[in-house]
């Protein structure tokens, strides 16, 4: 198992326990996610299991590259994300 | 609580179906390993834990080609961009896969035939040097990481005082497009400081290239004068090179340090699936071959335009294909895709621009939703801010895709006193002999001793191997006596702590 030599936070939201509506999608973009946030990082925060709507607010922030992600989201995937992200456990 | 198991397979994705997957165990093989190839492996195994993964590349460590412009300017060595491959949690097995034979469905390699259900490709570029005369390949191409990165940083460091080093850029399409330029940039840095008479020059063969005003910005900034760039409608493109000399269809560029981009191409494996076409094409649903069903292709091989060859675009394909490849051997369809991409650029250690785009699977093909770029005229603090976000990236990225650490933040862990303090009982680099402990054996060439997973069980729970080692275990949480109450229920080291600190360890070889 690879979560059991080298944990990662992906490894915590596959892992984690299904509690929301969970979808792959979800779960998919919720990967994507991973590809820059992790609870080790310096200035790109860690996703203290967003709301939809802490999620949806990204898409007015200027000066990252969220803003130009979130636009791209719609409120279904943002709401499968949020569910998915909700399963992580802390870093 | 719900297992990964019950939990991917509420999520339509997991391997609930035991006719499918628990009692044959299909067998994936994944050819490659880097940001795509390891991607892929570690999510198979992480939405199918009893599939069959086996990971075919001949090395032990993939060397990453983003930040490895900054160990050209001098600003990080090789081992920083150094990612171990046996961490990523399959079977790796270290030898050449020659070709796949999508009929049996088998793939060739130096060590023999390994049989597959399903094959991921993930094998990178190759490069070609068609339109190009004379000695292209004396140039360092320095667009695979490795000995090619420091030939290229020691011959920029040693370049006489005002030379030119040049970049001769290659037309689209080719791997991490705004690279050349970053490169161009970074190399600007290091010449303002130490060789400020110097200049850089940029032959390209073509005419506009990814973030193009972000980055003539950032040269006018901050080094006026010093970056010229040449477009192909002003005799840019390269078509010859000899010893000094660049040469185009109407100029020739005396050249005191060249870095010559070939044109690319899928690499040699791939290229049976490519269509005569030099990229592959695949169903962006599953990124299997439109022409070999089995055969899956990721990462920079493919035409996945409008998405760019980059590191997180394979890492981003991978995650799509793995959860593909689990739905399509339950019978299932695969998930509904949404890709993304996210390309940091520096023009200098504290100077980052970005470009993010959103896309989405129209059909079998790729589209692309939104996307945009740094804005332009953005304060410095803005840059130094997305400077550091690029940072941050790559430590992220990389945990991601081959589950190591961070290297560098795990030598500021080993040496913490009040987290890791390894010299309280070891010798580490860089340590006179008062300043470490002797209780425990030397750490100066750890590395060649044991492999990354031992040394991370070793650090985690040191009695598993030995049970009367006096090492304390930095991943106990519980079996404390009367710990504090601030204490109770932690580990000493987190676990991104103790992959940092592993991370580090494994790089102690005994070298410089």
């Amino acid at each position: 198992m690879v979560a059991a030599t080298c944990a990662t936070p992906s490894d915590a939201i596959v892992a984690g326990d299904a509690q929301g509506a969970v979808t792959p999608n979800g779960i998919g973009i919720a990967g994507t996610c991973m590809t820059c946030h992790h609870p080790a990082n310096t200035h790109i925060p860690w996703l203290e299991r967003p709301t939809a709507a802490a999620i949806r607010a990204q898409a007015n922030a200027e000066g990252t590259v969220m803003h130009r992600l979130v636009r791209g989201l719609s409120d279904a995937e943002i709401e499968a994300v949020a569910a998915a992200l909700a399963q992580a456990p802390e870093g | 609580m719900l297992n990964r198991r019950r939990f991917l397979a509420s999520a339509g994705v997991g391997i609930a179906a035991p006719a499918a997957i628990g009692a044959a165990r299909p067998r994936v093989v994944v050819v490659g390993g880097g940001f795509g190839g390891a991607t892929c492996a570690r999510y198979l195994s992480h939405y199918a834990p009893r599939l069959d993964v086996t990971l075919i590349d001949p090395a032990a460590t993939f060397i990453a080609c983003p930040m490895s412009n900054r160990v050209i300017a001098g600003q990080l060595d090789l081992a920083a961009i150094s990612m171990p491959l046996d961490n990523v949690g399959t079977a790796h097995v270290r030898t050449t896969a020659l070709a796949v034979d999508a009929d049996r469905r088998t793939v060739a390699t130096a060590a023999g035939d390994v049989p597959y259900d399903r094959v991921v490709l993930a094998p990178g570029v190759e490069f070609h040097y068609d339109g190009i005369d004379g000695e292209p390949r004396q140039f360092p191409h320095a667009w695979k990481a490795g000995a090619e990165t420091l030939a290229l940083r020691d011959a920029l460091k040693a370049m006489r005082p005002g030379g030119v080093f040049a970049i001769a850029v290659p037309d689209n399409p080719y791997r991490c497009p705004p690279g050349p330029y970053e490169r161009a940039s970074l190399a600007a840095q290091y010449l303002y400081r130490h060789n400020p008479r110097a200049k850089v020059l940029i032959l390209d063969a073509k005419d506009d290239f990814t973030k193009r005003t972000l980055f003539q910005e950032a040269w006018q900034a901050l080094y006026p004068g010093m970056i010229e760039w040449i477009p192909r409608a002003e005799s840019g493109a390269v078509v010859a090179a000899h010893r000094g000399r660049f040469i185009t269809d109407f100029n020739e560029h005396r050249v005191d340090v060249g870095n010559l981009i070939p044109p690319q191409r899928a690499a040699a494996i791939a290229r049976p699936f490519d269509g005569g076409r030099g990229w592959c094409e695949v169903d962006a649903r599953t990124f299997e071959s439109r022409l070999a069903p089995g055969v899956h292709i990721i990462g920079d091989a493919i035409n996945a335009a409008p998405m760019p060859k980059s590191a997180f675009a394979a890492n981003n394909q991978a995650k799509v294909c793995a959860a593909a490849i689990v739905a399509l051997l339950n019978g299932r369809p695969p998930p509904a895709p949404l890709l993304m991409n996210t390309c940091y650029s520096l023009a200098a250690a504290d100077y980052g621009f970005s470009v993010s785009g959103v896309y989405d699977v129209r059909g079998t093909r790729i589209a692309q939703r939104t996307g945009g770029q740094s804005d332009l005229g953005a304060p410095p603090i803005i840059r130094q801010q997305e400077a550091r976000y690029a940072v941050d990236w790559m430590h992220a990225i990389t945990r991601d895709s081959f589950g190591v650490g961070d290297s560098a933040r795990g030598r500021e862990v080993a040496f913490d006193r009040e987290r890791g303090d390894c010299a309280i009982c070891h010798e580490l680099p860089g340590l006179d002999a008062t300043a470490h402990g002797d209780v425990g054996p030397s750490l100066t060439r750890v590395g060649e001793r044991l492999d990354a997973r031992t040394l991370r069980q070793r650090i985690a729970d040191p009695r598993r191997d030995n049970p009367t080692s006096v090492m304390p275990a930095y991943a106990k949480r519980q079996g404390f006596h009367r710990p504090a109450p601030e204490h109770a229920g932690r580990s000493v080291l987190s676990r991104s702590e103790l992959d940092d600190v592993t991370a580090y360890l494994a790089t102690l070889r005994g070298e410089g």
